[in-house]
C-alpha cells in the first residue's frame, strides 16, 4: 500500500526522469523541475510533521511496495519519532542548497540530475524501514559523490572526489556485513526492521555474535559520523565539493552515521551496546578536543566549517555513548541543530567566494559594513555553533551536558572544551571576516543577498534553529516517542554504577 | 519430434547460410549475418511456441526438461545479437564471413545438445564442438599475429582439459559402470564404500569444465585469449561458452553429486575466493579493454561459482538469474566494443576518453553496462550479485561474502575509471561515431534488459527458479 | 502579567529588529518603553511587598525541557533580594536608555544600538528573577552575547572588534566553570538521582541537609562553589579574568554605564548573593572569595591610579569596588554587599555619564587633554563632585553608609581585610580626586567651544546625584531583609568613621596637591613611583601573559595538530591506500608474463592443490 512517506521518494524520482528527458540547453526549465520537486518534498515533509500524531510510538505513513519474492525484499518506508525531524532538516536543507546551485555552469543538467540523486539517497535512508533499502540508498549517496566532487569541485577536486567515496565505500561495506548478519543470525529471517527489533527485544542474539556485529555497525557507522581517525576525509571533500554538494553531504551524510547507529547499535543489540559505549566515550574525547584544535588551525572558511562539523559529531557521538534515552534525544536533537548549521554556513561560504573569490580567511575583512545581512546571518550560525542560548544547538548540548554527566562524570569537561574551541575559532572567524576596518580591493562590493526570495533560506534555516531553541520540547518529545523501545533505560543507569572508575 | 525442435532448426540454418554463401556474390556477404540471425530468431519462436513439450529420446540420453528449455532459449538469444555482432564487425575480417556464421551455428547446436544430454558421452560431444568452433574462431584474423598467437594459447588448454574431462568421465565410468546420470547417482548413493573413483571424476569433470567458465585452475588463458582474439570472439567467450559450461556443470552437480555438496562447497568457495582476489586485483593496472573485460568476466564466473554453494532450486534459480543479467551486460558492452574497435586498432582504454562528445548514446550504453558489471543499484548485476551473496551467506559463508564484497568495491576502481574517461575528459578527435541501425536496435534491447531486470526483478527470478526445479 | 518584566524588551528587541529599523526614532522611544513597563511592575511589586511581606517570595514557572529524568523550566522568582535588584536595573537602564537617546543622535547605527540594549535588559532581568540555576545560566550568556554586540558596536575599528570578541570569549572561559559546578550542583542534589532539580529552593534544603547527614563531603561542596566563582569572577571581571573590562571602554559610553558599572558585572555578585546557602557550608571556600575579592579591590586600585583615559580609570574603579563586594560576601556579609552593590549601581552610572557628557563636549578621552571645564559645564562639575564623593564614601553620601558596613566587617574579621579595605578607600579617593582636578579644575587646555550638554543628558544626571546621595537614608540593609537591631551603630561604628573619613580627605586633598592647580602634559606620579608606574599602568602585564599564552601555545599546539592530521589521516589512509592496491595490482600483472610455459606452470601448481584440498576433505 501507498502512504505519504511514498512521496518522499516518488517525487525526486519523477522529477529525475523528466529531468533526464529535457535537453541540456533549457536550464530555466531544469531548474524549475528542480525548484518544484525540493520545494514539494519541503512542504510534504512539513505537513507530515505536523500530522504525525504523538500518542503512537510505532511507525506511521507506512508504505510497502514488494520487490523481490524469495529472499522476501519489499521497499518498506515509515515515519516516527527518530527519523521524523532529520526528514525535515533533509528537505530543508535541500531546498536552501538549490541556492547554491546557481553559480554552477558546467552542464548544468548532470548536476541538477546528481543533486536530486542524492536527495534522494538522504530520504531513502532515513525513511527505509528494510534493511536492503537502507542499504541502497546509503549506498547511492556514497556514489553519487565522486562525479559531484571530481566534475564540478574545486582545488585538488580528483583526489578529494576519490578519497570520499573510498571512505564511504568502505563504510558503507561494513555496514552491508553488519546488515548481512543481522538478516541472516536471529532465527527470524527478515529484512523489517519492526519485526527483527521486536524479535530482538525478545529473544536476543548470544553476546558474543552481539559483539562482532557490533563491532562492525560501529566501524561503518563510526566513518560514516567522522569518528576520529576517519574525521579527515569529509572536510577535504566538503572544502573542494561544489556548495550544494556538501551542504547536502556535510548536513546529511554525516548524520546517516549517527542515525544508524541508534538504529541499529543501540535499539537492536543493546547488550554489546552497553559494553561498547563506555570505551566509545572515552575514545570520542579525540574528536572533540584534538579535531577541535585543528579547527582552530585552519586558515580557510570551508575547511574550518568541515572540522568544526567533525568535531561537533563528537557531541552526536558522546550523546549515544550515554546509551540512555536522554543522552540520545539529546544527540538527535543536536544532529538536527548541526546540521542546520553546517547548511547555513556552507551556504554563506559560497556568497563569500562568489562575491570575493577566496574564503582564505585572512585575505577577507570588514565585510560587514557592506554586508549587514549576510554579516548578521553569519554571526547568528556562528553564535548557534558556539551554544548560545535561543538555538537549537544550546538546547541539545545542555540535554547531552547533564546526560553525560549522568554516565561519566569528568568525561564532560571534553565536551565542554570543545564548546570553548568552537566559540574561540568562531568568534576569530567574525573577527576576521567581517568586522574590522574593511580593505580598500572590496570597497565597492554590494551586498550579494540583496532580494527577498535570496533571502529565503537564511531565514527559513536560522527560523528552525531559533523555533526548536526556544521550544525544544517539540523536538524532545518526538524523539522520546521513537526512543520507547531503548528498554535498556535501566541498564543505562546500572552502566553507570560500573563506569564509576572512568 | 517436437522435442529437439531447436536444434533441428538451428541445423537447418546451418545448411542454408553453407549454401547461400556460395550463391552469393563478393558484396553481399552481410546479408549472410542477417540470415543467421533470422535462423536464430525462427528457432527462438519455435522453441517459445513448443515450450510445454517435454520428456525424452534416445532412450533416455535426450531429455528436454524446464531447464534445458530455458538454456536453450538464452543460447539462441546469444546467438541472435552474436551474429548481429559479427556482422557490424565485418570490415575486420579480412577471410571469407561465411565461415565465421558457420562456426557461431555450430557451437550454439553443440550447448543445446550439451544442456539436453544426460549421458556423459553426449555432454562431451557437445562440449567438444563448443571447442573446436572456439579453436577456428580465435584466429580468425589470419593477418593479425595476436589473434593466431591467442588461437595456439587456447588450443593448447583446451586440449588439456579435455584431457582432463575425459580422464573424469572415465573414472566415473569405471566407479559407476555406466554413463548415464541417473544410473551414476543411484551408484553414488549405494556405493557407500569406494566413492573415491565418483569423487575424483566429478573433480576432473569440474576441473575440465572451469577451462571454458575461466576460474582458477583454468583461468590462466583468458586474458591473452581475450585480448588477441577478434571482438565478437572475445564477446563469445565471455557470454557463450561460459553460460553453456555453467549449464551443463549445474545439470552434472544437481542431478547428480548433490549428496556430497557440503565438502565440495568448501573446495568451491576456495576456489572462488582465488579467482575474485585475483582477478580483481590484477584487472587494476589494466590499460587494454578486451584484457581487462577478461579479468572482468573471471570475476564474475567467481560470483556465478557461488550460487553452486545452494543446495535448492531457489539457489540454483538465482545462478540462471546471474547468468541472464550477464549476458544482457556483456552483450551490450561488446557491441559498443566492438563498434569501437573498428575505429581504434589496438583497443587502449585512453582510446575511450571523451567518447562523451563522440556520440553520446555509445557512452550512455557503455556507461549502464559498466554499472551493471560493478552492480551498482538501479541495473541488474546489483540484483544479481545481491542474491548470489545471499545464498552465499545463506551456506553460512560470512567470511566469502565479505570478500565478495570488498572485491566488488575494488572492481568499482576499474570499471569507474572507465566511465570517468568516458565521461570527463576531453576527446582527442570529436567526429561522431555513425552506429548502424541493427546495433542500435540490439543496444536499446540489450540495456533495456539490463535495467528492466535491475528494476524489477521479481518475474524473471521467479522463472528462473521454476526452471531451476527440474534439475531436483 | 508579571512575566512581561522579562518579555517587554525582548518584544522590543524582536520589534526592532525585524521591523521597525528604518524609522529611528521610533525604536529609541520602543526600546526606552520596553524598558520602562518592567520598571513600573517592579514597582508596583515593591509596592505589594511593603504592604504584606508575608505573601513573598511569589514564583511563577512553565515548564521548558520535560524528558525522561530532566525536568527544566522558565521562572520568576521575586523576593527581596530579586525585586530590589531589579528596581536599579530597570531604574538605573531606564535613565541610561533616556541619557543613550541623546548621547547616540547622530550616530547611524542608532537602531541597532537600541535593539541590543532592549536585549541586554531583558537578559539582565532574566538573570535577576531566574529561579534556577539553567535559567541564570541561559541569560548569563545571553548577557554576554548583548555585552559583545554593545562593546563591538563600531565594528569597522579594529580595537573594538578585538575588544568585543576578548569580551566574550574570557566570558565563555568563566562560564566553562560556571556549566560545571552547575552539572555539580544537580549532579550532587540527589544522590538516588532520582528528583535531582536545579531549582534554587530545592538546592537550598537539599545540599546543606545532606553536607550535615555527611553524604556530600565537605570537599565536593569546596569544589562545586569554587565552580560557581568561576562563573562570577568571569562575569564581574574579578581578578585573573579581569582583562576584559578595559577593553570594554571602546563601546560606547552609555554601553559602558549601563554594562560595566551598574548591572552585568553585578550580576556576579548577585549570583553569589543567591546561591550563598552554598558558599556558608565550607569556611576555607568563603576565605577563598574574601581572598579573590581583596586582591581584585586593590590591584585595580593601584591600576586605576596610573590610567590616562577616564573611562579606563572609571572601569578599573568598578573593578575595585567589586572586589570589595566580593570581599563582603566572602566575610560573610551579603546583605551588605548586596547594600554596596545597590548603592554603587547609582553613584558608578553617574560617573560614566558624566564621564560621557565629558568626552561628548571634550571629543577625547585622554585626562591630561582636558582641564578646567567647571566653568563651561556647572551642573555636570557639580553631578561629577557628587558622584565622586559617593564613590570615595563621604559621609552624607550613600557610597559613605555602604562602605562603613564592610569597613566594621573587615575590622570584625581580620586585620588583614581591614588594611585593605582602608588601602583600597585610599587609593580611590586619590584617582577619583585626580580624575576630578584634571578634568574639571586647573587652566583650561583645550580652547574648543565648549557648552554644557542638552538637557536630555543632564537629566539623568541629577537624578542619579539625588539617588546617590540618599541612597543610604533609605535603610536598604532592612529591605534586604536582616532584622533592624543587627545593623550596628555603636560607638566602635563612629570611630571606624572617623578614620575612614580621614583617610578620604587626605587622598582627595593630597591628589588635589599633585594635579589640581597647575597644567601637566604627562603624568608627575611616573617620576616619582618610576618602574612601579609602568607596572601598574601596563595592568600587571596580565595581557601580555594571556596573549602569550595565545600566541605561543595555543596556536602552535593546534598547527601541530593540523601538521599530524595532514600526516595520518590525509597522506596515510587515503593516499598510499591507493598505491598499495595498485601495486598489489601490478605484482599478479607481472604473473601473466604471456608464454605458455609459465601458464602451464600455474596451472599445474594449481591443481596440486586443489587435489590436496580435496584428499584432506573427503580423507581418502
Amino acid at each position: 500500500m501507498i502512504d505519504l512517506s511514498f512521496y518522499f521518494i516518488a517525487i525526486p524520482m519523477a522529477s529525475l526522469a523528466l529531468m533526464a528527458l529535457v535537453p541540456s540547453s533549457q536550464l530555466k526549465l531544469i531548474k524549475t523541475i528542480a525548484w518544484i520537486s525540493s520545494s514539494a518534498c519541503l512542504a510534504l515533509a512539513l505537513f507530515v510533521l505536523l500530522k504525525l500524531d504523538r500518542t503512537n510510538t510505532s511507525f506511521q505513513f507506512i508504505s510497502q511496495l514488494s520487490w523481490i519474492q524469495t529472499p522476501e525484499i519489499n521497499l518498506h518506508l515509515g515515519v516516527d519519532g527518530i527519523n521524523v525531524w532529520l526528514i525535515v532538516l533533509t528537505s530543508l536543507v535541500s531546498f536552501a542548497g538549490l541556492y547554491a546551485c546557481s553559480s554552477i555552469q558546467k552542464d548544468a543538467k548532470g548536476f541538477y540530475l546528481l543533486y536530486l540523486l542524492l536527495t534522494l539517497g538522504a530520504y531513502g535512508t532515513f525513511l527505509s524501514v528494510n534493511l536492503f533499502f537502507f542499504f541502497l540508498f546509503l549506498e547511492i549517496e556514497a556514489l553519487v559523490s565522486y562525479p559531484l566532487i571530481s566534475n564540478w569541485g574545486r582545488g585538488e577536486k580528483k583526489f578529494a572526489a576519490m578519497q570520499f567515496t573510498l571512505y564511504a565505500i568502505l563504510a558503507s561495506a561494513f555496514v552491508l556485513v553488519g546488515l548481512l548478519g543481522l538478516y541472516f543470525l536471529p532465527a527470524i529471517q527478515t529484512m523489517d526492521m519492526v519485526q527483527l527489533g521486536a524479535h530482538l527485544q525478545a529473544n536476543p542474539l548470544s553476546l558474543a555474535l552481539q559483539h562482532k556485529l557490533f563491532a562492525f555497525f560501529l566501524i561503518g557507522f563510526g566513518i560514516l559520523s567522522a569518528v576520529w581517525p576517519f574525521h579527515a576525509w569529509g572536510p577535504i571533500g566538503y572544502s573542494s565539493a561544489p556548495t550544494a554538494g556538501s551542504m547536502l553531504l556535510a548536513g546529511v551524510l554525516k548524520k546517516v552515521g549517527a542515525y544508524g547507529l541508534i538504529r541499529f547499535g543501540l535499539l537492536m543489540l543493546p547488550d554489546a551496546a552497553a559494553l561498547w559505549m563506555p570505551w566509545l566515550a572515552l575514545w570520542i574525547m579525540m574528536n572533540l578536543v584534538y579535531v577541535g584544535f585543528i579547527a582552530l588551525a585552519q586558515k580557510e572558511l570551508r575547511n574550518l566549517i568541515g572540522y568544526s562539523s567533525s568535531s561537533h559529531m563528537g557531541f552526536v557521538i558522546i550523546g549515544l555513548a550515554c546509551f540512555t534515552s536522554l543522552g540520545t534525544a539529546g544527540a538527535m536533537l543536536v544532529m538536527f541543530s548541526h546540521g542546520l548549521l553546517v547548511a547555513l554556513l556552507f551556504l554563506i561560504a559560497e556568497l563569500v567566494e562568489r562575491k570575493m573569490g577566496t574564503t582564505q580567511i585572512d585575505a577577507l575583512g570588514g565585510l560587514a559594513i557592506n554586508w549587514p545581512f549576510t554579516a548578521t546571518c553569519f554571526s547568528l550560525a556562528a553564535l548557534a555553533a558556539s551554544s548560545v542560548p535561543g538555538f537549537a544547538n544550546f538546547a541539545g548540548e545542555l540535554v547531552i551536558l547533564f546526560a553525560v554527566w549522568n554516565q561519566y562524570q569528568w568525561l564532560t569537561i571534553g565536551v565542554l572544551i570543545c564548546v570553548l574551541l568552537t566559540a574561540i575559532y568562531m568568534f576569530r572567524a567574525i573577527r576576521n571576516i567581517f568586522f574590522g576596518p574593511i580593505k580598500e580591493s572590496h570597497q565597492n562590493t554590494e551586498e550579494p543577498v540583496k532580494s527577498l526570495f535570496c533571502k529565503v533560506p537564511f531565514l527559513l534555516l536560522i527560523g528552525f534553529l531559533l523555533l526548536i531553541g526556544f521550544c525544544p520540547t517539540l523536538a524532545l518529545k518526538d524523539f522520546e516517542n521513537g526512543l520507547t523501545q531503548l528498554k535498556i533505560i535501566e541498564k543505562g543507569e546500572e552502566l553507570k554504577t560500573n563506569s564509576e572508575l572512568i | 519430434m517436437f522435442l529437439m525442435i531447436t536444434e533441428i532448426f538451428l541445423i537447418a540454418t546451418l545448411f542454408i547460410v553453407l549454401f547461400s554463401d556460395l550463391l552469393l556474390s563478393k558484396n553481399k556477404r552481410s546479408l549472410l549475418g542477417i540470415l543467421t540471425a533470422l535462423g536464430f530468431l525462427l528457432a527462438l519462436v519455435a522453441q517459445i511456441f513448443f515450450w510445454n513439450e517435454s520428456g525424452s529420446l534416445f532412450e533416455g540420453m535426450y531429455v528436454q526438461d524446464e531447464f534445458s528449455k530455458l538454456a536453450k532459449v538464452l543460447f539462441l538469444i546469444i546467438g541472435f545479437f552474436l551474429s548481429l555482432m559479427i556482422r557490424t564487425y565485418a570490415t575486420k575480417l579480412v577471410g571469407g564471413q561465411g565461415e565465421f556464421y558457420l562456426l557461431l551455428i555450430a557451437a550454439i547446436i553443440g550447448m543445446s545438445f550439451g544442456v539436453s544430454s544426460t549421458n556423459l558421452l553426449l555432454i562431451f560431444i557437445g562440449l567438444e564442438i563448443i571447442t573446436f568452433s572456439s579453436y577456428i574462431m580465435t584466429s580468425y584474423l589470419k593477418h593479425a599475429r595476436a589473434s593466431i598467437e591467442a588461437g595456439i594459447k587456447y588450443l593448447i588448454f583446451g586440449a588439456i582439459s579435455t584431457a582432463f574431462g575425459l580422464l573424469g568421465m572415465s573414472l566415473i565410468y569405471g566407479g559407476s559402470a555406466s554413463l548415464d546420470i541417473l544410473t551414476i547417482k543411484n551408484a553414488l548413493l549405494s556405493s557407500g564404500s569406494d566413492q573415491t573413483l565418483l569423487i575424483v571424476g566429478f573433480l576432473f569433470i569440474f576441473i575440465s569444465l572451469t577451462f571454458k567458465m575461466a576460474i582458477v585452475p583454468f583461468q590462466v588463458w583468458a586474458p591473452d585469449v581475450y585480448e588477441g582474439s577478434p571482438t565478437p570472439v572475445t564477446a563469445f567467450f565471455s557470454i557463450a561458452s561460459k553460460t553453456a559450461a555453467i549449464t551443463i556443470f549445474l545439470r552434472i552437480f544437481y542431478e547428480i553429486f548433490l549428496p556430497i555438496q557440503n565438502q565440495i562447497s568448501i573446495i568451491f568457495a576456495v576456489i572462488i575466493a582465488a579467482t575474485l582476489v585475483y582477478a580483481n586485483f590484477a584487472a587494476i593496472p589494466q590499460k587494454n579493454i578486451k584484457r581487462l573485460f577478461g579479468f572482468s568476466s573471471m570475476s564474475h564466473a567467481g560470483f556465478i561459482l557461488m550460487g553452486f554453494l545452494a543446495s535448492d532450486a531457489i539457489g540454483v534459480g538465482f545462478v540462471l538469474f546471474y547468468l541472464f543479467s550477464l549476458i544482457a551486460t556483456n552483450l551490450a558492452a561488446f557491441f559498443v566494443l566492438s563498434l569501437l574497435a573498428n575505429h581504434s586498432e589496438n583497443d587502449r582504454v585512453i582510446e575511450y576518453e571523451g567518447l562523451k562528445e563522440k556520440s553520446p548514446m555509445l557512452a550512455t550504453c557503455l556507461f549502464v553496462s559498466l554499472l551493471s558489471l560493478t552492480g551498482i543499484p538501479p541495473t541488474s548485476g546489483f540484483v544479481a550479485k545481491l542474491l548470489v551473496l545471499y545464498s552465499a551467506v545463506n551456506e553460512g559463508f560470512l567470511w566469502l561474502a565479505v570478500i565478495g564484497i570488498f572485491m566488488a568495491i575494488l572492481s568499482a576502481y576499474y570499471y569507474l575509471s572507465i566511465v570517468g574517461k568516458m565521461f570527463l575528459e576531453k576527446p582527442k578527435d570529436t567526429s561522431p561515431i555513425n552506429i548502424p541501425l541493427s546495433t542500435q536496435i540490439s543496444l536499446y534491447l540489450t540495456v533495456g534488459f539490463v535495467v528492466i531486470l535491475g528494476v524489477v526483478p521479481g518475474p524473471f527470478i521467479h522463472l528462473c527458479q521454476q526452471a531451476a526445479t527440474s534439475l531436483f | 502579567m508579571t512575566s512581561l518584566i522579562i518579555l517587554s524588551p525582548l518584544i522590543g528587541f524582536a520589534l526592532i529588529s525585524l521591523f521597525l529599523f528604518r524609522w529611528k526614532k521610533l525604536c529609541g522611544w520602543i526600546s526606552v518603553g520596553s524598558l520602562l513597563i518592567p520598571f513600573v511592575l517592579i514597582v508596583q511589586l515593591f509596592m505589594q511587598m511593603q504592604s504584606n511581606p508575608s505573601s513573598f517570595p511569589q514564583v511563577i514557572s512553565v515548564p521548558w525541557i520535560s524528558i525522561m529524568g530532566l525536568h527544566f523550566e522558565l521562572g520568576l522568582l521575586f523576593d527581596q533580594l530579586s525585586i530590589l535588584m531589579g528596581l536599579l536595573v530597570s531604574g538605573v537602564g531606564s535613565l541610561i536608555f533616556i541619557f543613550s537617546m541623546g548621547y547616540m543622535e547622530e550616530d547611524k547605527g542608532y537602531s541597532r544600538f537600541f535593539a541590543y540594549l532592549a536585549l541586554f535588559a531583558s537578559a539582565m532581568l532574566g538573570i535577576v528573577f531566574s529561579n534556577n540555576f539553567v535559567q541564570t545560566f541561559i541569560f548569563w550568556e545571553l548577557v554576554g552575547l548583548a555585552s559583545y554586540l554593545l562593546i563591538g558596536f563600531w565594528f569597522s575599528k579594529d580595537s573594538a572588534a578585538d575588544a568585543s570578541k576578548k569580551a566574550f570569549l574570557v566570558n565563555r572561559v568563566g562560564d566553562f566553570g560556571f556549566i560545571l559546578g552547575i552539572l555539580f550542583l544537580w549532579f550532587l542534589s540527589d544522590p538516588t538521582g532520582v528528583s535531582r532539580t536545579v531549582d534554587f529552593a530545592g538546592l537550598a534544603q537539599s545540599i546543606p541537609t545532606q553536607v550535615q547527614l555527611g553524604v556530600i563531603s565537605s570537599g565536593a561542596i569546596l569544589l562545586a562553589g569554587l565552580l560557581i566563582l568561576c562563573g562570577v569572577i568571569g562575569k564581574s571581571a574579578q581578578l585573573p579574568l579581569h582583562v576584559w573590562l578595559p577593553d570594554a571602554m571602546e563601546g560606547p559610553t552609555p554601553v559602558s554605564a549601563l554594562i560595566h558599572a551598574a548591572t552585568m558585572v553585578a550580576a556576579g555578585v548577585y549570583l553569589l548573593a543567591r546561591t550563598f546557602f552554598i558558599f556558608t557550608i565550607s569556611e576555607e571556600l568563603l576565605t577563598i572569595v574574601a581572598i579573590i575579592g581583596g586582591l581584585s579591590a586593590i590591584t585595580a586600585a593601584t591600576m586605576a591610579v596610573c590610567q590616562s583615559d577616564i573611562k579606563r580609570v572609571l572601569a578599573f574603579s568598578t573593578m575595585s569596588q567589586l572586589g570589595f563586594m566580593v570581599l563582603a560576601m566572602g566575610l560573610a556579609g551579603p546583605v551588605s554587599g548586596m547594600y554596596h552593590l545597590l548603592t554603587h549601581g547609582f553613584f558608578k552610572a553617574l560617573l560614566f555619564l558624566g564621564s560621557g557628557c565629558i568626552i561628548h563636549a571634550v571629543h577625547t578621552q585622554n585626562l591630561f587633554e582636558m582641564g578646567g571645564l567647571s566653568k563651561k559645564m556647572p551642573i555636570t562639575t557639580l553631578t561629577f563632585l557628587i558622584g565622586t564623593l559617593a564613590l570615595c564614601g563621604l559621609f552624607p553620601t550613600s557610597g559613605f553608609f555602604s562602605k562603613e558596613e564592610i569597613l566594621t566587617l573587615a575590622h570584625g574579621h581580620s586585620m588583614l581585610a581591614f588594611i585593605v579595605v582602608l588601602g583600597t578607600t585610599f587609593l580611590t579617593s586619590f584617582y577619583m580626586g585626580r580624575v576630578f582636578s584634571l578634568t574639571f579644575l586647573g587652566p583650561q587646555r583645550k580652547p574648543s567651544d565648549i557648552h554644557e550638554s542638552p538637557f536630555i543628558l543632564l537629566f539623568p544626571l541629577i537624578v542619579l546625584s539625588f539617588f546617590s546621595i540618599f541612597a543610604g537614608f533609605f535603610g536598604i540593609p532592612e529591605l534586604l531583609g536582616r532584622a533592624a537591631h543587627e545593623s550596628h551603630h555603636g560607638t566602635e561604628g563612629n570611630f571606624l568613621a572617623l578614620i575612614s573619613t580621614g583617610v578620604i580627605l587626605f587622598g582627595l586633598i593630597s591628589s588635589y596637591l599633585i594635579y589640581g592647580r597647575k597644567t601637566q602634559s604627562q603624568d608627575p606620579l611616573s617620576k616619582g613611583l618610576g618602574p612601579l608606574y609602568t607596572l601598574f599602568e601596563r595592568k600587571y602585564f596580565i595581557d601580555e601573559i594571556y596573549n602569550f599564552y595565545v600566541s605561543k601555545i595555543q596556536q602552535p599546539f593546534a598547527r601541530l595538530c593540523d601538521i599530524t592530521n595532514e600526516w595520518i589521516a590525509i597522506k596515510a589512509l587515503s593516499h598510499w591506500t591507493g598505491i598499495v592496491v595498485y601495486q598489489v595490482g601490478n605484482v599478479s600483472r607481472k604473473l601473466l608474463t604471456g608464454n605458455v610455459q609459465t601458464y602451464a606452470l600455474i596451472l599445474a601448481v594449481q591443481i596440486v592443490v586443489i587435489f590436496t584440498l580435496v584428499v584432506i576433505l573427503f580423507k581418502l
